[in-house]
């Protein structure tokens, strides 16, 4: 025959109340904090996917804020390229007065002076600074990258932008030995290569593409040159590919300050002539349309760097909204699940009363 | 016919059976809330008389003499105690193991807070505000920000290192504290079992001291997974009491070989095994059995054996005392007879009959005599004749009766002295000892005296019981090898050495060679650093070189270099082209590297230091134990360029050199070897220097080193020791069992790998050319030992300012490239996978053949997140197979509480029953009186 004891029947009692008492004290924890889970033992497989989304929202945070300096900078450069296109305008305006034939010497001297004026102007738009960095400066983009000396010669980073030479007329990052060995042909092609190079160079900004090299590797970078340009915003314009550089095959000036140079000497000439300075503006002319062709890029570059922005603003609600669901319990069900435990706890309760009544000996005369 | 008065006695004894059921009920009422107690029954069985009388008959009615309680019993189920204690174990086992994972979870998990993950966001977000495209950079403001935010990381890694450091100094005391627990509950066992022998011995079931070592055992099961037997022990004739055994009942133990934790009176003890250079796991060992008196049973059996020789020899003794007695009275008995006028020889055995009839005929003829007497004064004088002769009669009988009293004790004690005699005679004979020459001698008033020769006594012999009846003692006294010597007197007649302690002294040896050996490889890798070190310094050569950092030297050179930045620095201001900017660079580079290779020097010179020490230390203690075994030739030769150490000795007959540990750093072992006969001999590369005969081996039972070794144990302790040891891929061969150890590694894996990851890419194009130490970002924190979570720090350099993060690939490249390609790396290296690889305890990866084994792959966010899912599996599972456990072990509580305890009911019920029945006895006992009344008054 089975036997119950009081002391079994008590501990079987205690083992319940007290499992009844844990999920109260649970159920009011979630209660509380509507966390779905404090720790990894909890719901390893929730808490692991937790921080891999918080890990992708983190990234995602990161490059929403590169997008939007990347929108800045590309922003000044679009304004300080606008501006540089009205000041050519100008200029064109002040030649084309200027070829007037009712124009004396002293006149077009003064129409000199002012387009010389607007061709410092224009240098000094060309050394715009956002935060720390010259916009139109390439990689170096710490130091001013267009200087103009007392002749009117234009140098990017310290290289003719004609010749693409030092201010000495050597080439730059060549030893003397190295130099000497080179013809006038060799010194002419290196300079016109190396400003080649310097319109070409390029500072990306991960937003969040897949930044990676050519060869599809990622996570290694050699150089900027490797970097696969539509995984990542290339915010470098460098000033000589905005205004041009070196030389036509006519050994005339291909960028549009040094044309201006060349056009207010022409100007000076007592009488001048206006065939060759009609060509030389017609020059200008198409300068300035390479101005334009530059700051239609810049525009569609800003106008991408800003559409990025809003995809991953939108990336970022989503991620943010999985996470949410993710470690966090719907109020009501937590709610819903306390009041049950508490029910559950008093009814365990309530059995304890009878449990611990009376027994044979309370009878018993 | 039954007597009538037996009818009281039948009363009685119901009303005494009455009462005894009442007590046991009330006593079980009383205790139904003591834990642990187990309800007891009387055993009560009825009175019969005697089979046959004298005067019986066929047609006489043999009615019962009443009821007898014999014994009082506890109710209980030994198989509902052996189920509940197998899942106890378990519980045990995963409850601590669940605690353990909780304290691990405190410090690692990071769900709810902020830590290594935030760090490592952090840098990332700070690593792409310097590539955003608007900022330098170089900017040394962002730069700084990087710094900060690496800072925040080492020092997060710092912190949770220290907190397992911390964790694992408590999982230590928590370690002892549970040892030191069940220490004190096998002394309690053990001195509850000697009191309820004791108890048992006199009659007394002792069932409350029974219920308190059950309570006991249940509480011992769940530190160790234990299995429990009663056997019977046979104290002597009709007294046999219960002998309590525990043992370990590891898995996939042979039954044979599992270790006793209790044994009767005597009790093993654990002790913590600490990590040692040959060992780095934490273990418990077993001290082997004793009693409270600290003596194994070895050593008690042995005691014992000479306290029933000494016993003997006391008896022999006493008998000796009680022949001296004898004798005075036989002097004494002579000396009256002789006064009452008789001799000796008219009460031996063929005169006294004659004598006795004599003086019967003097007495007749006295009497007849005074029958005779016709006058008063005859009459009178044939009186006086008459009592003369009674007189003389009654003290012949009574001296005859003294003479027949003396001559039985004689024999008496003759038969006890041989019995005597021979029991000791034989008891020698079992320890090699013989009576004689010429013994025992027997003297006169039948006194013995005892010579013995035998074992390793002294060639003559000596005198065990003398002839002025003084004896000298057996004794056990233990040597200062361990062995027990069997003593006479103050003469050793045997030796018993201790076959463990031979061969733990033989391990210990080989522990002291093993730890020089591991000392030797110390000094070689420090020996290769050094050269390392040299090489490098050697490198800077016109600058400076390795010669420049002696003491005498050292302070000299950094004057100079920092004299020659002066100058430098003048040299740029007066003109300062990229020629002088060099030359400045230079030599603060030159002053940089000349102080982190001091700093170096000087950590590599402390460390010699320190081994050194160890290993003086080290030699000592294998000198003096060597001396101990008799090896006294020993050569201790060190290498003056690396400092090891390597050992040759001289032993054996013939005597041989032995090269102990050579100049390869290889050893040879030192071996207890037993051979077919069991005699044992201690040898070194197979040149024996002692020999010890199998008839002087003892052996101490249940003495075990390296209980852990993967399960031996189960229950609390077993968890505590996974919780320190558990390294999973980190231990030599991997093991699915992970602790503290496991995710310090991890933590030293994660930190090595982001400061060689880092410093790798910063150190790209540094000045020199070279990718060393010149511009590392991390560095440990005394700049030599392997990088680990404890010491990963900012390197002096990047702190100071001295260094900054090298920001571009391009070898050319000046603080005004903002193409921040390197920092694109250092922000792909986060993100990317990388391969982090087991490490052994001295920060190195482990091999598995040719190939380095891999911890993980994947990018530092995901190793933490994998590290953190294995400690939250490792919690889930816990917690599930607890709750499992727990279940089955409540069920089996309830299961014996059904059985054993005490139910209200129950005793309420018994309590009627017997009051009603003591009610009855009573009745009995009235009408009983009633018709004695009735009878008396007839």
């Amino acid at each position: 025959m089975l036997r119950i004891s009081s002391a079994g029947v008590l501990r079987s009692y205690r083992t319940g109340l007290t499992r009844s008492y844990a999920q109260l004290a649970a159920a009011t924890q979630t209660a509380t904090d509507f966390l779905a889970f404090r720790s990894f033992g909890a719901n390893p497989a929730a808490a692991s996917k937790s921080f891999q989304l918080i890990r992708s929202y983190g990234k995602t945070q990161n490059y929403i804020d590169n997008s939007k300096a990347v929108t800045k900078r590309l922003s000044s450069a679009w304004e300080s390229a606008m501006t540089l296109s009205d000041s050519a305008d100008k200029i064109d305006g002040t030649i084309g007065e200027a070829m007037n034939g009712d124009q004396d010497l002293a006149s077009r001297k003064l129409q000199v002076s002012t387009i010389r004026g607007e061709m410092e102007a224009m240098v000094q738009n060309l050394n715009t600074k956002h935060v720390d960095t010259f916009v139109f400066a390439g990689v170096n983009a710490g130091e001013a990258p267009f200087t103009l000396d007392d002749e009117y010669n234009l140098y990017y980073q310290g290289i003719n932008v004609d010749t693409g030479l030092d201010k000495d007329k050597k080439p730059v990052g060549l030893t003397d030995d190295q130099i000497a060995a080179m013809t006038p042909e060799d010194i002419e092609a290196y300079g016109q290569e190396t400003l080649k190079k310097l319109s070409q160079e390029k500072v990306y900004v991960d937003v969040g593409l897949g930044m990676k090299n050519n060869d599809g590797t990622t996570g290694s970078f050699a150089s900027s040159n490797d970097i696969n340009s539509a995984s990542a915003v290339n915010v470098s314009m460098p000033g000589i590919q905005l205004i041009g550089y070196g030389k036509d095959a006519n050994d005339k000036p291909l960028n549009a300050i040094s044309q201006l140079r060349d056009i207010c000497k022409e100007l000076l000439q007592d009488p001048i002539d206006v065939d060759k300075i009609s060509d030389m503006r017609n020059q200008f002319h198409d300068t300035c349309n390479v101005i334009r062709e530059g700051i239609s890029q810049l525009d569609t570059r800003v106008g991408f760097a800003k559409s990025n922005q809003e995809t991953l603003t939108k990336t970022s609600d989503s991620l943010y909204e999985q996470i949410s669901d993710l470690t966090t319990v719907d109020p009501a069900q937590a709610y819903m699940d306390l009041s049950y435990a508490q029910y559950y706890y008093n009814s365990t309760l309530k059995i304890g009363n009878g449990i611990l009544g009376q027994s044979f000996i309370d009878y018993m005369n | 016919m039954t007597s009538f008065f037996s009818g009281f006695t039948i009363a009685k004894l119901g009303i005494r059976s009455s009462q005894q059921g009442l007590q046991i009920t009330g006593n079980n009422i009383s205790n139904i809330n003591t834990t642990g107690y187990t309800r007891q029954r009387i055993e009560q069985i009825s009175l019969r008389s005697g089979t046959t009388d004298r005067y019986s008959n066929s047609t006489d009615i043999r009615i019962g003499m009443g009821s007898l309680v014999t014994n009082i019993t506890q109710i209980r189920d030994p198989y509902l105690d052996i189920r509940y204690r197998n899942e106890a174990a378990n519980v045990g086992y995963y409850d601590e193991k669940l605690t353990n994972l909780d304290d691990l979870t405190s410090i690692l998990d990071e769900v709810t807070k902020n830590g290594l993950h935030t760090g490592i966001e952090e840098l990332r977000t700070q690593l792409e505000k310097l590539v955003d495209g608007s900022n330098n950079p170089n900017n040394q403001e962002l730069q700084n920000a990087v710094r900060g935010a690496a800072q925040e990381l080492v020092s997060l890694l710092n912190k949770y290192s220290a907190d397992l450091k911390t964790l694992k100094e408590n999982a230590v005391d928590g370690l002892e504290q549970n040892k030191d627990t069940v220490n004190t509950i096998l002394t309690n066992i053990r001195d509850l079992n000697v009191e309820i022998r004791n108890s048992q011995i006199h009659g007394d079931n002792a069932l409350e001291l029974v219920d308190r070592r059950n309570t006991l055992i249940d509480e011992l099961a769940e530190y160790v997974k234990i299995k429990v037997t009663y056997t019977d022990e046979k104290i002597s004739e009709g007294i046999i009491v219960d002998r309590l055994t525990i043992e370990l009942d590891a898995p996939n133990t042979d039954p044979s070989d599992r270790l006793t934790l209790i044994d009767g009176q005597f009790a093993n003890q654990f002790e913590v095994v600490e990590p040692s250079l040959a060992n780095d796991d934490y273990e418990l060992s077993l001290t082997g059995l004793t009693n409270k008196d600290g003596i194994n049973p070895l050593q008690y059996e042995l005691e014992e054996k000479m306290k029933a020789l000494n016993g003997m020899v006391t008896a022999l003794q006493t008998t000796n005392k009680h022949f001296d007695a004898l004798a005075t009275q036989r002097k004494e008995w002579l000396k009256n007879i002789t006064a009452a006028n008789f001799t000796e020889t008219q009460f031996d055995a063929a005169n006294i009959d004659t004598e006795r009839q004599q003086l019967q005929d003097e007495v007749d003829a006295a009497l007849e005599d005074y029958r005779q007497a016709t006058t008063d004064a005859a009459k009178e004088q044939a009186k006086q004749n008459l009592a003369d002769a009674r007189s003389k009669l009654s003290s012949f009988n009574q001296f005859a009766s003294q003479k027949s009293d003396m001559d039985r004790t004689q024999s008496n004690l003759e038969s006890q002295r041989k019995l005597q005699f021979d029991n000791l005679q034989a008891s020698l004979a079992e320890q090699g000892l013989t009576v004689g020459p010429n013994s025992p001698t027997i003297d006169t008033d039948g006194k013995i005296s005892i010579h013995i020769t035998g074992g390793s006594l002294p060639a003559g012999g000596v005198d065990l019981l003398n002839t002025q009846n003084e004896s000298i003692k057996f004794a056990v006294t233990s040597g200062p090898d361990g062995s027990l010597n069997l003593q006479v007197g103050t003469d050793t007649f045997n030796t018993v050495q201790l076959e463990s302690e031979l061969k733990e002294k033989m391990q210990d040896l080989n522990d002291l060679v093993k730890s020089l050996q591991e000392v030797n490889d110390q000094f070689l890798s420090l020996a290769d650093k050094e050269k390392e070190w040299t090489d490098i310094a050697n490198s800077y050569k016109p600058a400076f070189n390795s010669t420049h950092f002696d003491a005498s030297k050292i302070e000299k050179k950094r004057e100079l270099l920092k004299k020659s930045i002066d100058d430098a620095q003048k040299a740029y201001d007066t003109t300062p082209n990229d020629a002088n900017k060099k030359a400045l660079q230079e030599a603060k580079d030159n002053l940089t590297n000349f102080n982190i290779l001091a700093d170096q020097k000087a950590a590599i010179d402390t460390s010699k230091k320190d081994l050194e020490t160890q290993q003086g230390d080290l030699e000592s203690k294998l000198k003096n134990a060597l001396t101990a075994q008799g090896i006294n030739t020993q050569n201790f030769a060190h290498d003056p360029v690396t400092g090891t150490v390597s050992i040759d000795i001289t032993t054996g007959t013939p005597a041989k050199k032995v090269d102990l540990l050579n100049t390869a750093n290889e050893s040879v072992p030192f071996e207890a070897v037993k051979d077919v006969a069991g005699n044992l001999s201690l040898e070194v590369d197979g040149v024996s220097f002692k020999n010890i005969p199998v008839a002087n081996l003892g052996n101490l039972p249940d003495t075990a080193e390296n209980l852990y070794a993967g399960n031996d144990l189960y229950g609390v302790l077993q968890a505590d020791l996974d919780h320190l040891n558990g390294k999973g891929e980190f231990d030599e061969p991997a093991t699915s069992i992970r602790g503290i150890s496991y995710y310090e590694r991890t933590l030293d894996s994660f930190a090595q790998q982001l400061a060689n990851t880092f410093n790798d890419l910063n150190n790209l194009n540094s000045l020199n050319g070279t990718n060393n130490f010149v511009k590392d970002l991390f560095a440990s924190s005394d700049g030599v030992s392997t990088i680990t979570a404890s010491n990963i720090t900012i390197s002096d350099a990047w702190m100071s300012g001295e260094i900054s993060i090298t920001t571009s690939t391009d070898p050319n490249a000046d603080d005004n490239d903002f193409s921040g390609t390197n920092i694109h790396n250092m922000i792909g290296a986060l993100n990317g996978d990388l391969t982090f690889y087991a490490l052994d305890e001295n920060g190195n990866p482990i091999k598995d053949g040719n190939d380095l084994r891999v911890l993980f792959k994947g990018s530092f966010e995901e190793m933490l997140v994998n590290s953190n899912s294995i400690l939250g599996q490792d919690v889930k599972s816990s917690t599930t197979l607890l709750e499992n456990y727990a279940t089955a072990a409540t069920d089996r509580a309830v299961s014996r509480d059904n059985v054993s305890t005490v139910d209200l009911n129950e005793e309420g019920i018994n309590l009627i029953q017997y009051q009603k029945s003591f009610s009855a006895a009573c009745r009995v006992m009235t009408t009983l009186d009633e018709m004695l009344d009735s009878l008396l008054n007839m």
